[in-house]
């Protein structure tokens, strides 16, 4: 294959192929966590709010699991987002890979990565 | 001569990238891994003691020293580890909620009914810790 050959829409499109690979590999990750967690937060923060009313917790105590639920809440977010910047460096290293195999086609003999 | 000279601009980037790994997270370790399971395992053995009885805080003084100095050492570990910024925020949020549930615990304001409503809340930081640990290790392994 030759410099002038290369087939720079096809190369570009198969990079995209390679990025959207990594990146729905971890989307169930993400969307697992989401699915789990977050409904649950919500759901119990209502069932709180009925004990309290009921004088089953006081509002010392409401007020201490309201801010370690959000700290939870918190904790869940921040791991969806280094699940995604996970998927992001996977996404870029697949195009990269791509990028990699083409140059060192075109470039015979030579294995410059 | 335009593909020309995209195919060197490719060529340059890649000579520029090619030598490193793009990074944007920190690599897997095992050893935080290990430990935050660990602790887990703790954790909820002590929250399930304690939805039956709750022991007055003399008594169970080993076991905020004990997870407060893991959490320590994990948050340290990490903060020298480049990239591991989420990580740390993460234990860091488990850390603050330890100090609140023991906080609750000296003002004897920790009944059974409060570990219910907070057992689920810790169990929740745990495992997206754990799932952030999973993805690392599956990246390190692609």
């Amino acid at each position: 294959m030759s410099t002038l050959d290369l087939d720079f829409k096809q190369i570009a499109n198969d990079m995209l192929l390679a990025m959207k690979g990594a990146v729905t590999e971890y989307f169930s990750d993400v969307k697992d966590i989401a699915d789990d967690e977050l409904e649950d937060f919500a759901k119990r923060s209502v069932e709180l709010a009925k004990k309290v009313k009921e004088g089953k917790i006081s509002e010392v105590q409401a007020k201490a699991i309201l801010k370690i639920r959000q700290n939870a809440v918190e904790t869940v977010l921040l791991s969806i987002a280094g699940i995604s910047l996970i998927a992001a460096q996977e996404a870029i290293e697949a195009a990269i890979g791509i990028l990699k195999g083409v140059v060192n086609a075109a470039i015979p003999g030579v294995d410059i990565f | 001569m335009k593909q020309l000279k995209v195919f060197n601009t490719i060529l340059i980037v890649l000579l520029l990238t090619g030598c490193a790994t793009i990074r944007l997270v920190a690599p897997y370790d095992q050893i935080t891994d290990q430990k935050v399971s660990d602790m887990q395992e703790q954790v909820v053995t002590k929250f399930t003691e304690w939805e039956r009885n709750i022991p007055p805080l003399a008594e169970e003084q080993s076991f905020y020293d004990q997870t407060e100095s893991v959490l320590e050492i994990l948050i340290l570990r990490n903060q020298n580890i480049e990239k591991s910024a989420i990580l740390v925020e993460m234990l860091q949020k488990i850390q603050e909620n330890m100090q609140i549930i023991k906080e609750l615990h000296q003002a004897n304001e920790l009944s059974t009914e409060v570990i219910q409503q907070i057992k689920p809340d810790l169990m929740a930081q745990f495992n997206a810790i754990q799932k952030y640990q999973m993805a690392l290790k599956r990246a390190e392994e692609n």
